[in-house]
């Protein structure tokens, strides 16, 4: 479980914890009539086998439903359409998948209420780091420079190529050399050891990487930074049945106090859940309205 | 009906038991720590080992999962790698790496940073060869360092330190010493319970035959062992066995014959109280027998005491007869020739007189000397010797023997003076016989009287050749002689003896001369009165 808790990186830690936590909170509340199926986005978990993470999910999910008669069903996505339309369908009870993916699949008035899952003393979002010797102070001075974002990271590419759009009206291909590393500390550590000039990672990996080392914090610098509740939700449709929507808030917000819920908390480095709704998934859907804009406009200039 | 003897059902308290208990218990518990103590250290080693083994794996591990980043400077990925391996396993502490040129890492599972360049002198980034063991930090914390230097085919890029936490080793340690406690107390409570039996097993059958034993010691030859085991205790329970059934039955045939030597001895008691009863009489008799005898040896004695005087007198009147006759034939002659005046009647008549009257005076001795008195009285012994040599005067004259005695008339014996007189006579007559028989040329006897402390020595020596040394130890038995038959009756000497040592409580011995012989009569003194 080890590897399973560092292949739950940024938003794909979060996907697998939010269903556990629902599943453990839910052994307290009065037996499912039907199982309660979790729709995991797949491609959000990095850094791990699939076939693992499957098997490690549903696992868990049975390992922590059994002793309360409960069925769980942890049901994997690598297509977030597939997922929407089982959603729909009212065949997945609760979506779990990372905030970008799940905005752009979604709309605001198809879901409804979820959780998110913090840490204490951390803020989730997004920063732009350089050194602090590096002498960037703007944005703009990245022009021509090495910067580092993470791989198959539909957000922070969404929120890079929104600020170059926004702020030299180019893609960012022509503002500088963009790399891809596969996690996020890897760029933290690129930067600091004056690998690169910058590196776009969440604020959540800065925190724990200055945590390892306080140099970090004191070389470094946060050049951009974009705040959100976090970079993962587990989020019900509107055609969710609503006696399981109480049932599954209610099972998550007792999850810290269920000694199989603080276990789930533990392995996933996370203190507590709160609550989400639309509203705290509204950022996600700025942003990505914003960055159509700027690309469609761009667009249709060219044309 | 025999009695065996059965294993006591109660723990024997006896010493045999506590010492073999003791022995195996101590034996097998010094064992055992010893075998710990000798174990620890060879665990422990085996233990580095294992810890040099993780260490330099670990260590080559990530030396090769980091070369390429080594070699292109991307610590970033070093210190990846090395958190991620610091997160996987919880042995190590800290990883140090010091690169010849650039800066020196130092990785925790809880995080890292870089360290200046006084910090990084702590350790050479020119390290040689590896090294390893166990250090000690300030406040006793112990960990195990392994160092090794950075080579890529042949280029010494750095020097990485490796610390690993000696928990598990400690542990190890630890768990050593618990079970060596453990197998201790454990072999201590195994001990207790086979060492008791085993000692009882051992020490029971040898208690059995010791308390067997006593009892046979007090008598009990009833008593038996009944251990039947195929060892020898067992031969020796047999044997112990046969030994007291071969007692019991020495001890029957002893009471047997114990038995018949008390009726023999009954038997033999009543025939000595017979015996007893007539042993007085028989006694009485004997003495009565034996003094009969001796009177008549006496008597023998005497006779032949008197045959020799006989002869000693026809000596002793051979010459006053001759004498006497002369004169009866000068008394005819000087009648016939008419001369026989009255002057010369009366001087023959006289000279007659005279020769008659030492002849009446020479019988008168012996008279005396043979005279039967049994009374005992003092005398003097100048005048007993005297008379002796008086009554065989005449034999001595006729063969030339020379008598002299020298003593002094103030000795004085008590005693029966015939019987001593007898002795006297008796060694004078032996003397002259032997004499005699040697043909000596100057025949001489010498008696020689002295008083000697309380005591009178009496020695009569002789010149007649001596007596064979051969026979002298026979000389004073009855009827022994070396006369020729006729000549001596060999009751001399015996009777002489008799007298000396029976009545008169002294002492008669004879020893050799160089040409004769000594008796040597040892008697009484009596102190002279006045």
């Amino acid at each position: 479980m080890i590897a399973f808790g560092h292949a739950l990186r940024r938003a794909g830690s979060w996907l697998g914890l939010l269903g556990l936590l629902v599943l453990a909170g839910q052994a307290r509340a009065e037996p499912a009539m039907t199982p309660l199926i979790l729709g995991f986005y797949l491609p959000g978990i990095r850094d791990a086998n699939p076939t693992d993470i499957r098997a490690s999910l549903q696992l868990w999910v049975e390992e922590i439903a059994k002793p309360y008669r409960l069925q769980g069903e942890a049901r994997m996505y690598d297509d977030m359409r597939v997922l929407y339309r089982d959603a729909m369908q009212n065949r997945v009870d609760l979506v779990i998948a990372p905030a970008m993916e799940l905005t752009e699949t979604f709309r605001p008035e198809e879901l409804t209420q979820g959780f998110s899952a913090r840490r204490r003393g951390s803020d989730e979002g997004l920063a732009l780091i350089v050194q602090k010797s590096s002498g960037l102070s703007q944005f703009r001075d990245l022009r021509g420079k090495h910067v580092l974002r993470l791989s198959n990271d539909r957000l922070g590419q969404i929120f890079l190529e929104t600020q170059c759009q926004r702020e030299t009206a180019s893609p960012c291909s022509k503002l500088f050399n963009l790399a891809e590393e596969k996690r996020d500390v890897q760029s933290i550590h690129r930067v600091f050891f004056g690998q690169a000039d910058a590196a776009l990672v969440s604020l959540g990996t800065l925190h724990a990487a200055s945590e390892l080392n306080p140099q970090i914090g004191a070389r470094l610098r946060v050049l951009l930074e974009w705040k959100a509740q976090s970079l993962a939700f587990g989020m019900m449709t509107v055609r969710s049945d609503p006696a399981y929507r109480d049932l599954l808030l209610r099972s998550a917000m007792q999850a810290s106090q269920t000694v199989r819920g603080v276990q789930i908390l533990e392995l996933f480095k996370t203190d507590y859940m709160v609550r989400a709704g639309i509203s705290d998934v509204q950022p996600f859907w700025n942003l990505y309205h914003e960055y159509q804009d700027l690309t469609h406009r761009k667009a249709a200039s060219r044309k | 009906m025999s009695r065996r003897w059965r294993f006591p059902r109660i723990f024997p308290a006896n010493r045999i038991f506590l010492r073999v208990f003791g022995t195996f218990g101590s034996l097998l518990l010094a064992m055992t720590v010893l075998y710990g103590l000798l174990i620890i250290p060879l665990q422990r080693d085996s233990l580095l080992k294992v810890l040099y083994s993780q260490a330099a794996t670990v260590s080559r591990s990530i030396i090769q999962a980091c070369s390429e980043a080594m070699l292109s400077d991307d610590y970033g990925f070093i210190v990846e790698h090395n958190l991620q391996v610091l997160q996987n396993d919880k042995g190590i502490e800290s990883v140090l790496i010091v690169p010849r040129q650039g800066d020196a890492l130092r990785i925790t599972p809880t995080g890292w940073r870089m360290l200046d360049r006084l910090e990084a002198h702590i350790l050479p980034s020119d390290f040689k060869s590896e090294s390893f063991g166990i250090i000690h930090a300030d406040g006793g914390h112990a960990r195990y360092r392994y160092v090794t230097p950075i080579r890529f085919s042949g280029l010494n890029w750095g020097t990485m330190r490796v610390d690993f936490n000696t928990s598990e080793y400690d542990a190890n340690i630890d768990s050593m010493y618990h079970q060596l406690f453990f197998i201790s107390g454990l072999s201590l409570m195994a001990i207790l319970p086979i060492g008791y039996f085993f000692a009882l097993w051992l020490t029971r059958p040898i208690a059995t035959i010791s308390a067997a034993a006593s009892l046979v010691a007090d008598g009990d030859l009833k008593a038996h062992v009944n251990i039947r085991r195929d060892d020898e205790i067992g031969l020796l329970s047999n044997s112990f066995n046969q030994m007291v059934d071969a007692l019991a039955q020495n001890r029957y045939q002893l009471e047997n014959i114990n038995q018949e030597l008390e009726t023999k001895v009954a038997e033999r008691t009543q025939a000595l109280d017979v015996l007893n009863q007539t042993l007085d009489q028989r006694v009485r008799n004997e003495i009565a027998k034996r003094q009969a005898q001796e009177q008549i040896l006496i008597h023998q004695s005497r006779l032949a005491a008197m045959g020799e005087m006989i002869g000693a007198i026809a000596h002793q009147w051979r010459q006053p007869l001759n004498a006497l006759s002369l004169v009866l034939q000068n008394m005819q002659l000087q009648y016939r020739m008419g001369q026989l005046s009255e002057e010369s009647m009366q001087r023959l008549q006289g000279k007659a007189d005279q020769l008659i009257l030492h002849m009446s005076r020479t019988i008168d001795e012996f008279r005396n000397f043979f005279k039967p008195s049994k009374i005992k009285e003092t005398f003097a012994l100048a005048q007993a010797l005297h008379s002796a040599g008086n009554i065989l005067e005449g034999v001595f004259k006729n063969h030339n023997i020379e008598l002299s005695i020298d003593c002094a008339d103030d000795l004085l014996l008590t005693g029966v003076p015939g019987e001593f007189s007898q002795v006297i006579l008796n060694l004078l007559s032996n003397a002259k016989d032997s004499i005699l028989t040697a043909k000596q040329a100057q025949p001489r006897i010498y008696i020689h009287a002295r008083k000697v402390a309380l005591q009178v020595q009496i020695d009569v020596e002789d010149n007649g050749g001596g007596i064979d040394p051969v026979i002298l130890h026979k000389i004073y038995e009855p009827y022994f002689t070396t006369k020729e038959e006729g000549w001596g009756t060999g009751i001399g000497l015996y009777m002489s003896k008799m007298i000396i040592e029976n009545n008169m409580y002294g002492r008669l011995e004879a020893s050799a001369l160089p040409r004769g012989t000594r008796f040597t009569i040892l008697l009484p003194g009596v102190m002279p009165e006045g």
